[in-house]
């Protein structure tokens, strides 16, 4: 760095103050990311290593982290594979709207977290319009105008498989995590689309591949490191979700508790070590994560940039 | 396989990529579409491959009288190789090659061992033996084409279709290229249609070239024909740079001694059929006035202009012949132009 900042006092440099915008930058990160993240670390040593390792295997906090990780993971995959049909649809297909649609992939962007898991978990109580959809579903045929007079045609629960009452579930945590991890995906994958020449599968189309091969050893390898970007950062985005979540979460510990719930928990109770200590585990697992990803990204990419010798 | 197609049209919103094009190439032929950018030539190439469907409106397209214009891409069994080479980058040479024999319905799928001597072969055939492990981004342009080619090549294609195969080469590469596609053509015998605006490119490996222009086929001919005797002003435009007369040749004479008065035509003649003179040739020769001399490494460039009406005449003589006349710019010499070319004055310039 010494060496970089002293090269700039030489004639060739193009762009003012290297010196101001780099210590800005340094700063910039220290002040938001690095210092935090080092206080965190600091409180948690406060704890001597057997309460940490108390505090982080105690059964409910425990199974906050499972909920926590399997869920995100869940959501993280589902999202990869419908982010990336829209990424495609977008890219490829014109249809009316196609703008509309691709602005509103950044809605989960944008909207507060608590709205919308307000919004979820009003959608998907027994009688919110998902939750109870065939619960509507039947009354409104049992009141249309033509069967005036006849009495119910249906019961309230013979459309009972098109009711959703996902709130208070997991599975509603993972619908909402799908929902703030959505635009990762399709955002990573659709500039390498739409680069992406379509002369490539003409030729393995010319070559006598099917679609299926097409898809499997041409377009899918062209945008896997895209892919697997998008997937980890759906997923470390997911871990760390709290608004959305926590609205249509049931919130019982030990069952339905997420991990950033459980840090909440701690600080109510002004056991803030403890609370640090979680969120240390969340970050290094997190942390583990996007290094693996990247691993896996660094060797797909590695073979395609090597230097021409 | 011989390879037709009839009457076939190609429109793009209001343009016309293709006008009623009426084609026929001979089984083993090498044949160049020729001509400048937007006249068609690609959109025919990528009709006959079946990337382009062709207006309702047209005729068939015929594969050794068969008609396919209702097939895939993947059925009609044709090697298309692309400007920018369209190779995989993520697969190592040799299994850029092997793709097509992979991708084979696993009944008609030869095994690995097959695959290896097959791919092996073709890297023989394009020179690339020692490359089989590399990537594409570790080749050169000219490498990456011959890649493209012999994975083209490998599921035996009854046609080749070359779509600018050299467009993205520097010079001395596509001359070396097309010398050595030359030289594969004659050895392998595939029906082959490339597609070039390059004009040099197209007399040197055609067995016949297709002149194009605006959606129609202008001339389809041997390159000899089509440069000694192109059918339009457009051909001989096209095929490379010309003097233009808005006289008609009078009786065997020369068209510049006709007055402009009696112009119903135009009259061409290549810079390097003007011969240049210091004495008149038998009272024959046009006075001229030497106004540029630009050297241009074989050949030299003069420009002149005539003494009767100025008018402005480039010639191109060889460098021997130059330094043996030993000109200067404002020197008077004599010129008299060789194999002119006249055309009725029915087309706008």
């Amino acid at each position: 760095m010494g060496k970089l900042i002293r090269s700039t006092r030489g004639p060739s440099r193009l762009i003012p103050g290297l010196p101001l915008t780099l210590g800005y930058t340094l700063f910039y990160l220290s002040a938001l990311v690095l210092i935090p993240l080092a206080s965190m670390v600091y409180e948690t040593t406060q704890l001597s290593w057997s309460e940490f390792w108390q505090t982080i295997t105690d059964p409910i906090v425990l199974a906050s982290f499972r909920l926590t990780f399997s869920a995100s993971a869940i959501a993280a995959l589902i999202n990869g594979v419908f982010g990336l049909i829209i990424a495609w649809v977008l890219v490829r297909e014109a249809f009316p709207g196609r703008r509309l649609f691709d602005a509103i992939i950044d809605f989960p962007f944008a909207l507060p977290t608590a709205v919308a898991g307000i919004t979820f978990s009003q959608l998907y109580m027994t009688n919110g319009w998902i939750g109870g959809l065939g619960l509507h579903i039947a009354g409104f045929i049992n009141g249309a105008p033509g069967l005036a007079g006849t009495g119910a045609v249906l019961s309230d629960d013979a459309l009972s498989w098109l009711n959703f009452p996902y709130s208070n579930t997991n599975t509603g945590i993972v619908i909402a995590l799908i929902f703030v991890g959505l635009p990762f995906v399709v955002r990573t994958v659709q500039p390498v689309l739409r680069d992406w020449d379509t002369e490539h599968e003409y030729a393995a189309l010319s070559l006598g591949a099917n679609r299926w091969t097409i898809l499997r050893r041409v377009v899918f390898p062209e945008i896997f490191p895209a892919w697997l970007s998008g997937l980890a950062l759906a997923f470390a985005r997911a871990i760390g979700e709290y608004g959305s979540v926590i609205f249509i979460a049931g919130n019982i510990p030990g069952k339905s508790q997420i991990a950033p719930l459980q840090i909440v928990a701690k600080l109510d109770d002004f056991r803030t070590s403890q609370a640090t200590a979680i969120g240390v585990v969340l970050l290094l697992a997190s942390f583990l994560i996007l290094l693996a990803i990247n691993g896996l990204e660094w060797l797909a990419r590695r073979r395609e940039t090597e230097p021409a010798i | 396989m011989s390879i037709e197609v009839r009457s076939v049209s190609k429109t793009f919103n209001q343009f016309k990529a293709l006008d009623h094009v009426s084609l026929k190439v001979e089984t083993g032929e090498l044949v160049s579409l020729l001509g400048p950018s937007g006249c068609g030539k690609t959109t025919l190439l990528r009709v006959i491959a079946g990337m382009e469907a062709a207006d309702d409106i047209s005729g068939p397209i015929l594969f050794d009288g068969r008609d396919v214009s209702t097939e895939g891409v993947g059925k009609r069994r044709i090697g298309f190789v692309f400007q920018h080479y369209a190779l995989f980058k993520h697969m190592s040479v040799f299994e850029n090659v092997a793709f097509g024999l992979r991708a084979k319905p696993w009944r008609q799928r030869p095994g690995e061992a097959e695959i290896r001597a097959k791919v092996g072969e073709l890297l023989q055939l394009v020179q690339l033996q020692n490359m089989a492990q590399r990537y594409p981004s570790q080749l050169s342009g000219g490498q990456r084409q011959r890649v493209a080619l012999a994975r083209a090549l490998a599921v035996e294609p009854r046609v080749l279709l070359l779509d600018e195969p050299f467009g993205a080469l520097d010079a001395t590469v596509r001359r070396e290229l097309r010398r050595w596609l030359r030289k594969l053509h004659s050895k392998i015998h595939v029906t082959t249609i490339l597609v070039t605006h390059d004009q040099e490119e197209a007399l040197e490996v055609s067995d016949r070239v297709a002149v194009m222009n605006e959606g129609r086929i202008e001339q389809f001919a041997s390159p000899e024909t089509i440069y000694e005797n192109p059918a339009n002003p457009f051909v001989f435009k096209f095929l490379g740079s010309y003097n233009l007369f808005h006289a008609r040749k009078t009786n065997g004479g020369d068209a510049m001694a006709a007055s402009p008065s009696d112009s119903n035509g135009v009259t061409f003649v290549r810079p390097h059929d003007i011969e240049i003179r210091r004495e008149n040739f038998d009272g024959y020769g046009i006075a001229a006035k030497i106004s540029h001399i630009a050297f241009a490494g074989s050949l030299v460039n003069v420009e002149l202009a005539r003494i009767d009406n100025e008018a402005v005449v480039d010639a191109a003589l060889p460098a021997h012949a130059y330094k043996d006349l030993g000109l200067k710019p404002e020197d008077k010499v004599f010129i008299r132009l060789h194999n002119t070319r006249s055309f009725d004055d029915d087309y706008s310039i």
